[in-house]
């Protein structure tokens, strides 16, 4: 996983209003080298959240980067020095094995041979229940997807266990 | 069964989590196991091909490959997303080994993350990102499309190429691809349906509903709904400038070219090697291209905006 994709991703366990960034917990980083491509860098430096990614690469072993986040005079100039480091923390670091971790919660994402696995378990996803409106008392089985499309705008959701 | 004027007890859906979760490690599995297979007979895009309609020439291969290419071009027109400038983040849902996440990044020269649930598509997807030199742009990881690991709004582009099969809870699904897409980004999704229901009509016949049915079953799809209820979907959501089509002419010409390479020699050894999943996946090809005649599956595009 390189750092331009852990400038993405976020921990969006129910109830969690923090998740990002995911703190890096580095077991086996790998450095690999990629053609440097200034124009993609300035194309991508707007949408990059910086604090982030200078943590971010600090985990990784990575301490060249500004604190603050350099304006724009830096990036279109033609001096390429920021660039570079810019490319190598955000695209050439990658985290081989280790774990992201959520912030708020602690919750580790597992992270082998560089894919991370952010899949939820299912007492860390949202749980839906629905009234159905159309059925009295009886307890609904969602029988069609029709139901199912139907019973959104009546669903609430709750960040309780469900029994 | 007593109806009355009052609210309904509630339901709860703690089996419905239980069975959802079934059906992710189904998919997982069934991807895991069948990805290796397609990607040797047919390549990265793990989609219909898009034609002209009522052709009759027989293709090549090669034909076929260009027209997966050509579905995502078409795919883009018709969502209008054509300027290079305004994409710089796609999120690829359902990516499958990548094949999108790859051309789109290319073409735009953007930033693209794709999740699945399949780790094997997840490897296989980087791999072919590094041997393309496109990892600086394109990654992939694995993730659920119904709780998607990533803050509100930072994609310009949010793309479901043929995955809408797959999720059982399909307003959550498009509430997730809504939450991820930034303000003024776009939204694309590329499914099998199935038909749109007449006024007045509750429920596809009970033939159709059969056939989907026995579909459903190899390919882990959890249920179909139509292009309509994807519509009704995104306008519950206040999206703007929601265009949708049937594109089921424009792909009549693929599931008999995937049953032809899968009668080869390579492609029956292949299946053979690959497993029980990829055998019956490719038993019930000929279901498809039954529920494309009769009128019960639809091919349909639909897109939109979201508001600024």
């Amino acid at each position: 996983m390189r750092l331009i994709t852990h400038n993405m991703l976020s921990c969006n366990i129910k109830g969690v209003t923090n998740g990002f960034p995911l703190k890096i917990e580095a077991e086996k980083v790998v450095e690999k080298e990629v053609d440097f491509n200034p124009d993609f860098l300035r194309h991508m430096f707007a949408k990059i959240e910086w604090k982030a990614l200078v943590e971010a690469a600090r985990s990784m072993g990575y301490a060249e980067l500004p604190e603050d986040s350099p304006d724009a005079t830096v990036i279109e100039s033609a001096d390429e020095t920021f660039l570079r480091k810019l490319h190598h923390a955000l695209l050439e670091l990658h985290l081989e094995e280790g774990a992201l971790v959520c912030p708020e919660t602690g919750r580790k994402f597992p992270v082998n041979k560089g894919i991370p696995n952010m899949l939820l378990h299912e007492d860390e996803v949202k749980q839906t229940v629905c009234i159905d409106l159309r059925k009295g008392n009886e307890p609904t089985r969602i029988r069609s997807p029709k139901d199912r499309v139907l019973m959104q705008d009546v669903c609430i959701d709750l960040s309780l266990q469900v029994p | 069964m007593t109806t009355t004027a009052s609210r309904g007890s509630v339901a709860v859906t703690a089996a419905a989590a239980s069975s959802a979760e079934a059906l992710r490690e189904g998919i997982a599995e069934f991807y895991n196991e069948t990805s290796g297979l397609w990607d040797e007979i047919w390549g990265d895009h793990m989609h219909h091909g898009f034609y002209d309609p009522d052709s009759s020439v027989q293709l090549s291969d090669s034909g076929h490959r260009e027209a997966q290419i050509r579905m995502i071009e078409e795919s883009l027109r018709f969502a209008g997303v054509t300027e290079e400038k305004k994409i710089k983040r796609v999120v690829d849902v359902g990516c499958g080994i990548g094949g999108s996440s790859r051309y789109i990044a290319s073409k735009f020269g953007a930033e693209c993350i794709g999740i699945t649930l399949s780790p094997v598509q997840a490897k296989r997807a980087n791999d072919l990102a590094t041997a393309q030199s496109l990892s600086h742009k394109v990654s992939f990881q694995v993730a659920d499309a119904l709780d998607q690991p990533f803050e509100d709004g930072i994609s310009d582009l949010v793309w479901s190429m043929e995955s809408g099969e797959h999720m059982p809870d399909k307003a959550k699904f498009v509430k997730e691809l809504v939450r991820v897409t930034a303000p003024g980004g776009r939204i694309i999704i590329v499914t099998w349906c199935h038909r749109n229901l007449s006024p007045g009509e509750e429920a596809l016949q009970p033939w159709e509903q059969n056939l989907l049915d026995r579909i459903c079953k190899t390919f882990y799809l959890p249920a179909w709904c139509s292009t309509t209820d994807y519509v009704e979907l995104l306008q519950s959501l206040s999206l703007q400038d929601i265009k949708y089509a049937d594109w089921s002419e424009n792909v009549a010409p693929f599931w008999p070219a995937v049953i032809r390479t899968a009668l080869t020699w390579k492609g029956l050894v292949s299946l053979l090697r690959s497993g029980m999943k990829s055998i019956k996946g490719a038993l019930t090809m000929p279901l498809m291209i039954e529920g494309y005649k009769k009128g019960v599956i639809k091919f349909g595009i639909i897109t939109c905006q979201k508001p600024l």
